[in-house]
Formats: C-alpha cells, structure tokens, sequence
C-alpha cells in the first residue's frame, strides 16, 4: 500500500509501540487503583485484564477500518458520511482529542502544585509547559514521536523500580480471597478501567504517518499489552502495600508508594518522579494536541501551526479558569462518560457501517 | 535620482564588459604596481621572450634551473622557438598552460605561475607553474588538541597537498576520489571534498558539494567557517558536522562511508553526516581491548552527563528540595554552607565564571605561564574564596569536577557545547527546582530531536533506533562485531571487512 505522504515524514512501524504506549500511560497511572477499587475492592485486578482484552479488539477494529480506508478518521467520515455529518463528527474528533490534552495537561499542574510547589501559580508552570508543547508539536510528526521514544524509555529506566521499593512493607494478604465480588462489580470498575486506557484511539490521526501501516498492527498490540502490564504490576503492588480502606484515603496512590524508596545520597525520591514524570506526561500532551491541529488543518484547512498557536493560548486560558479540584474531577467525569460512549458505541458503529458499505460496493 | 543612479550602474555594467575584453597588457600594468612584480626578458634582444612573474610566490631556485639556465648558459637557437606553442618542448616542468584568456593568466599568475610571451603585448601566452607552495608553513605536524597516549600522533597541516598525501597513504585506493572547488570571492581558497567512491553514500557527497558551492564569501581562513555556512541549522550549540585535526579519525569516517571537507590553509578537516555519538568516541577507543575501550567510553558519557547537570542538581537541591538530602548528609552540607552569605544560584554563577575565566586566559596565555597561572589561580582562587565564606567547599567540588569533565570529550567543539549548555540548566534549576531541570531536559531532548546533519538524524542510532547501529557507539564492541558499516550512513556496500568466525565448539570444561 502507498502512502500518501512524504517519505520524509512517516515513521517506521517499530514506533507505534511507543506512541500507543505513551498514549495510554499519561496522569492515569499515579491515581487509577482508587478508582477501580470503589466497586471491585481487591479484586479488580481482573478488570484491568478485561479491560484491556476489550481494547485491543477495539485496536484490530481501528486497524480494520482504517486499513480499508488508507487514511485517517477525518477522511473517512468525509467519505462515508457526507460532508455534512461526517464534518460534525469531525469537530467532535477535535474536541475529543483537544480535551482529552487538556485534561492530562491541567491534572499534572496540579500534581506538580501538591507534590511540588504548593505555592506555584498555574500561569507560571502552565506558560512554560505550553511553551515545550509548542516546541515539541512544531518539530513535526517525527519529532514527536522521537519525544514519545524517549519519553517511554527515560522514566521507565528511573521510575519503574522504584515501585518496588514499597514491597519491603507488602501484606500479601491483602490480595485474597480472590473472586469475591459479583460480576456486575467487576465489569463496572472495569469501566472506570477503560478511562486509563483512553488515549489509543489518536491512532486513528497518526494511521497515515506509520511506514508499513499493516505491519504496524503488531506494535500496537504489543504497546498495548505493555501498558496493561504496567497497570497490572502496579495495582498489585499497590494492593498488597496498602489496606483497602488506607487506598480510600489516597489520591495518587503511585506517588505515595515509590515514596518508600530511600537511597544513601537522596530521600523523598517523589520528587524526581514528579519531575520526570514530565517527560511522560509531554509526549501524552503533543500527541493528542498535534493529533487536533492536524483534525483542524484537514476539516476547516487552516496551518498547523496557526491553529497550534490558538489551542495553546486556549488552554492557557482554560487551565487558569480551572481552579478547583472539583472543577477538575467533573469535568474528567463528563469526559469519561463520553469517552465511554465513543470508545465502545461508536468505534464497533464505524466498524460495521464501514465492513457493510465496502462489502455493497464490492 | 532613480534615474541618474541607473545610470552609474550602466556605466559600470560597460566598464565590466571592458575589463573582460582588456589585454594581457592591461594586466601588467595593474600587478606592476607592486613591488614584488618581476618582468624581464629572457635574452638580451629586449622586447622578446618575457617573463613575468610575482616574486614572493614562485621558487626562485626553480625559476633558475628550470628556465633561466636554458636561455642564457648555451647559445640559445631562437628557430627552435616559432610559436608560443612549442615551449613545452623546451622547458622540463609538467605544467605549462598556453592560453590567450586573460581572466585565467590573472588568477594562474596569483597562484604561483610565471607568464611566458614572445613578444612584448603577445596575447597568447604560456604560463609555468613555479609555485612555492611549502614556503611559509610548519614542518610539524604533531596532533595537539586531540592527544592520544596510543596510537599514531599524526595530524593534518595547513598544506592541503600534503593533508591529501596523508589520507592516500592510508587508504590506498583509486577509490578514494576529491573534488575540487575553489571557494572565497577574494581568497579563493581550494577545498577538496573526499569520500570514497563505492562506499559512501551519492547522496551526501552532492548535498556537501551542492552547499560547499552555494557559499559566497570573501576569505575562507579554515574548515570552521565553511562549518558553520554549510550546517543544517545555526541555531543550536551543537557542532552538527565534526571538525578534527588526526588523520585516523578522518580515514575511519571516510571509511565508514562519510565525506570529508579539507580546505587549504586549514589544519582540521570537517567529516559529516555526523551523529552525536561520534563527539564522544576517541581513536583512542580502538586502539585498546574493546572492554577497555568501552569502559572509557561509557565514563566519558557519564563525565558528560555529569558535567552538564551537576551544578544545576546542586542548586536545585539547596534551593527546593533539601528534604532530598538524608540526615547524615545534611550535617556536612550545611556546615559547608553555614556562613555562604548568597544563595545557591549566585554561588555557583560565581564558581562557574570563575572556571570559565581561568579556562580563557590559559587558552590566551603562552603555553609556559598559562599552566602556571592556571594551576596557581584555580586552587589560590579557590581555596580563598572558601576560606573567606564565599562559596561552599562542596560546590567547589562539583564545579571544578564537572569542568574536568567536560574536557573529556575529544572534539574540543563539542567540551565547549557541554560547557555552555550548564547555564540555561541552572537558570531553570534556580527557577523550578527538580521540575525546571526536567524542563531543561526536555527541552534539550527535542532539540536534539531535530537536527539534522547533512539530512541524516543527529541521534541515530538511538532515535531513530538501529539496534544493528549500536556495536559501536555507546560500547565499542570487539572487531568481530563491528564489520559491517553504519546503517544510517546508507553506505553502498555494508561490510568493511570480514571477521573469521571460529566458532568455538562449546565442550566440557577438560575436553
């Protein structure tokens, strides 16, 4: 299959993986074992598995749809929808991506305003946040996902162990009994699952930018199950580090349990995390902003880097609105409801419209 | 006004198209006014057979041998001699040009030719080469600035004939093919762009020839300044194409499928496309058992790493996070600190300039006095500035490491990058702490992101990944691992050589 962009600007298969990973692994994982664990207690470790199960057909579903297509989302709403509905979903597609960026974006200032500088302002750490997303959006697609490569391999080497460092004060007995809650309970926190995993779906931007589109599938399966993975290891360790009712009690469980980790030469390691965390929170951030400006760009034909400009100085705005915590949390829940919708409603809809109209005009 | 200055220009467009068409003789009149101009005849019949020439650039004993012996020792027979032509039966030198084009006897004549006529205002003349090329250069051509204990201490010289005689020594192939080109509108320097055909890449050779080209500039003094017009960006720190003075260093990248650019008058040599790894790798690496070799590699990375984020690690730690320090830390830190008057930021700003000071004038100073002044002035400052509580002893520490540290890396281009890149690191730690150094890195991770040298990425081969490309860059694997070419390069045949593989039949312990 040719592509139908320059060569200079695609990248190779490989880099799926990285992207979806970064995707997926964004503000979700220092806060998600609170979440699952209202309805499913200890046991929703079985929900991240299902969870996860139920994205990647979700996954192969996008490669089918766009693997007819040849193109990104936008097009084949033009295509199959007509100008008019498919341009409507269009501007939800901006919209779903832009927020989705604003919200990682807002929940890591906060992070960096609890954990860090209590007395930070927002439009201090906000403007020179916006102003290395700029940076980094502008360079191009390549620059990107070089940002998501080095971005999934620097704070994995440096955080990822130091989880580890709280299973000194691990109660194993936390984990059982195993199975003991309904089905009903396991599914609903496997909902409240679903939200870490929003994210992958910016595949449906960056399809046209990937070398070997059809030998890319592999990566992304595997980017994903990686993720999963990563969600999996830390839940357990969060589960058997802390008792179910002290997890009640804690916002960002992650934070809280790489804490333990001490060192002869540096205490209070959470520090370095929530610094590095930035280097996983930006590639998150530019890939769901550049996924919108190129949505932009191909509905409504206005530069990248103009409409790039204009998201960045709306999200300045809006992050600086955003004051409260509440604030915050209600807006990530109306976005998760229809996160919810649109992952598993309207992605299935597309798949068979799509499979049923090919198969007619064959 | 527009009109009047219209027409100045016709003018001068009229006075251009007559310099064109102007005569041998026109010329002479114009190199006569210096003093160094010689024209004499040859023989004793005044008007005929004259030769002009400029004194300081040709080899007088040549002149004497070559030309001067023939017509005046024998009786001289002028019949030999019809045309201008035939001179070349005559005289014994391999380059003589006949040539009525006065454009080519004005810059023949600047490079060292002399200019033969038969008769006085002859248009068609022969010129002869006599240059003196070797006058006015050193003889040594020891390496100075990219020292190695093992292995060769050949460098490269001004002279761009000899630096070319030093690369055929070694890679001795009809291969290896320069290119000529002459670059400076007032200099008119030669540079020789080198690779090695059936290896290296059509593609970088053209982008280097076609930028090479593109320059327009008056005097080219070194490989530098080419350096910095044919870059792919100006706007970074980093050097993106590798200037070095040795010579095994140029071989191994044309060897590996790179292009070198040798100009004349310039002792380095700049090689390219080059990545960041190869700032970071010595000659030296290849000359010592490859775990050797990596180990020193691997401290030269870390030293780098060091030099750029210690200082900015400290301001951050004593300014926002002292939490991080443990309690038995804390007791010396701040003893060290307890009567420094200033906070972090301006201790180390004091530090770090005083290093870059003492780093400056040893560069200035003659050689004698600098290491003196430079030694005396680094622990006298030193010590003096702690004692009268100006700074911490454990600063001075990190800010005399980390500047040692920088000079670790080979290309002194890129010792200076590092030095330079400490201070928007610790501007951003002495804003944002721990996060602010973070942002740096980010910063300096996209930035890296996107150069570009000559078209190739500037951090292959770890973004874009090529596990095939990593036996020799940040480990320098053994010679068995290291046989094929760099891929990134796109070298058009892959194997430099091929390793024997005796396997080793894995038996028992005594079998």
């Amino acid at each position: 299959m040719k592509s139908l962009l320059d060569e200079r600007h695609l990248v190779s298969s490989f880099y799926v993986f990285f992207l979806i990973f970064t995707n997926i692994i964004g503000i979700g994982i220092m806060s998600f074992q609170r979440d699952i664990t209202k309805d499913a207690g200890y046991d929703a470790w079985i929900s991240i598995i299902l969870s996860s199960i139920s994205i990647h057909i979700l996954v192969w579903m996008i490669y089918r749809i766009l693997g007819i297509a040849n193109n990104d989302v936008i097009h084949v709403h033009k295509f199959y929808f007509g100008k008019w509905i498919g341009g409507l979903f269009n501007i939800f597609v901006i919209f779903y991506f832009l927020i989705l960026a604003l919200i990682v974006f807002r929940v890591y200032i906060e992070v960096v305003q609890v954990w860090l500088f209590p007395l930070m302002k927002t439009w201090q750490i906000s403007l020179i946040l916006l102003v290395l997303i700029y940076y980094v959006v502008s360079g191009g697609f390549r620059v990107i996902t070089g940002m998501c490569f080095w971005g999934t391999i620097i704070p994995f080497i440096i955080l990822f162990p130091l989880n580890f460092f709280s299973l000194e004060f691990a109660n194993f007995h936390n984990l059982l009994p195993v199975f003991n809650h309904s089905v009903k309970e396991i599914v609903s926190s496997s909902k409240a699952m679903l939200f870490q995993y929003v994210g992958f779906e910016t595949l449906f931007m960056f399809y046209p930018f990937i070398k070997n589109p059809d030998r890319s599938q592999k990566w992304a399966h595997i980017g994903l199950l990686f993720s999963s993975l990563l969600y999996l290891i830390i839940a357990l360790i969060t589960f058997v580090f802390f008792s179910e009712g002290h997890l009640n009690q804690t916002i960002w469980p992650t934070l809280t349990q790489m804490k333990i980790a001490k060192f002869p030469l540096i205490e209070r390691v959470e520090f370095i995390v929530v610094s590095m965390w930035l280097l996983l929170i930006l590639p998150n951030i530019s890939v769901k902003i550049w996924a919108g400006c190129r949505a932009i760009k191909k509905v409504i034909n206005v530069k990248q880097r103009i409409s790039l400009f204009i998201v960045l100085v709306l999200f300045f705005i809006i992050a600086n609105v955003l004051k409260e915590r509440s604030q915050i949390e209600r807006l990530n829940e109306m976005y998760s409801n229809i996160a919810f919708y649109f992952v598993y409603l309207y992605i299935p809809f597309l798949f068979l419209h799509i499979h049923i109209k090919h198969k007619i005009t064959k | 006004m527009f009109f009047k200055k219209r027409k100045i220009r016709n003018n001068k467009d009229k006075q251009a198209v007559t310099d064109n068409s102007q005569d041998i003789g026109q010329l002479f009149a114009k190199v006569k006014k210096s003093s160094d101009f010689k024209q004499f005849p040859l023989t004793d019949e005044s008007g005929h057979l004259i030769i002009s020439y400029y004194n300081t650039l040709v080899d007088q004993q040549q002149l004497q041998l070559k030309i001067l012996m023939i017509f005046r020792e024998t009786p001289f027979e002028l019949d030999r001699l019809e045309k201008i032509d035939d001179i070349k039966k005559i005289i014994a030198i391999e380059d003589i040009v006949i040539t009525d084009n006065r454009n080519e006897a004005e810059s023949k004549l600047l490079k060292g030719y002399a200019i033969l006529q038969m008769k006085e205002n002859d248009q068609r003349v022969a010129l002869i080469l006599l240059s003196n090329d070797k006058a006015g250069l050193r003889e040594q051509n020891n390496v100075e600035n990219e020292f190695s204990v093992v292995g060769p201490q050949i460098g490269f010289l001004e002279n761009i004939d000899v630096n070319i005689h030093l690369l055929r020594q070694q890679i001795n192939t009809t291969d290896l093919i320069t290119k000529e080109v002459n670059i400076g509108s007032t200099s008119n320097t030669r540079v020789i762009i080198a690779h090695i055909d059936g290896i290296t890449s059509e593609q970088h050779v053209n982008t280097m020839t076609q930028r090479l080209q593109d320059i327009d500039f008056d005097v080219i003094f070194d490989t530098s300044q080419l350096h910095q017009f044919i870059e792919d960006d100006s706007l970074t720190p980093f050097p993106l194409l590798l200037p070095t003075e040795r010579v095994d260093r140029v071989v191994q990248a044309l060897i590996n499928g790179q292009v070198a650019v040798l100009s004349s008058g310039s002792p380095y040599v700049i090689t390219g496309p080059s990545t960041i790894i190869d700032f970071f790798i010595s000659p030296e690496d290849y000359f010592l058992p490859w775990i050797l070799g990596s180990f020193f590699r691997l401290i030269r990375v870390f030293s780098v790493l060091f030099s750029i984020f210690g200082t900015s690690i400290y301001i951050a730690v004593i300014t926002y996070h002292y939490e991080m320090i443990p309690n038995d830390l804390f007791g010396s830190l701040s003893n060290s600190r307890y009567s420094v008057p200033f906070p972090p930021v301006l201790e180390v700003i004091f530090l770090e300039f005083t290093i870059e000071l003492l780093r400056e004038a040893g560069v200035r100073l003659p050689t004698k006095v600098g290491q003196t002044l430079g030694i005396v002035g680094g622990i006298v400052i030193g010590q003096a500035s702690v004692e009268a509580s100006l700074t911490s002893n454990v600063l001075l520490i990190i800010v005399a490491l980390s500047a040692l540290a920088s000079f670790t890396t080979p290309i002194y281009k890129m010792s200076n990058t590092i030095r330079f890149l400490r201070f928007p690191l610790i501007f951003f730690a002495s804003i944002w702490g721990g996060l602010g150094i973070v942002i740096g890195i980010a910063f300096l991770i996209i930035h890296l992101t996107r150069l570009e040298s000559l078209g190739t990425p500037y951090t292959v081969p770890f973004y874009p990944f090529r596990p095939e490309d990593l036996t020799d860059s940040i480990i320098r694997s053994s010679y068995s691992k290291t046989s094929k070419r760099p891929n990134y390069l796109r070298p058009k045949s892959i194997w430099r050589y091929h390793p024997h593989n005796h396997k080793k039949k894995k038996s028992d312990f005594d079998e």
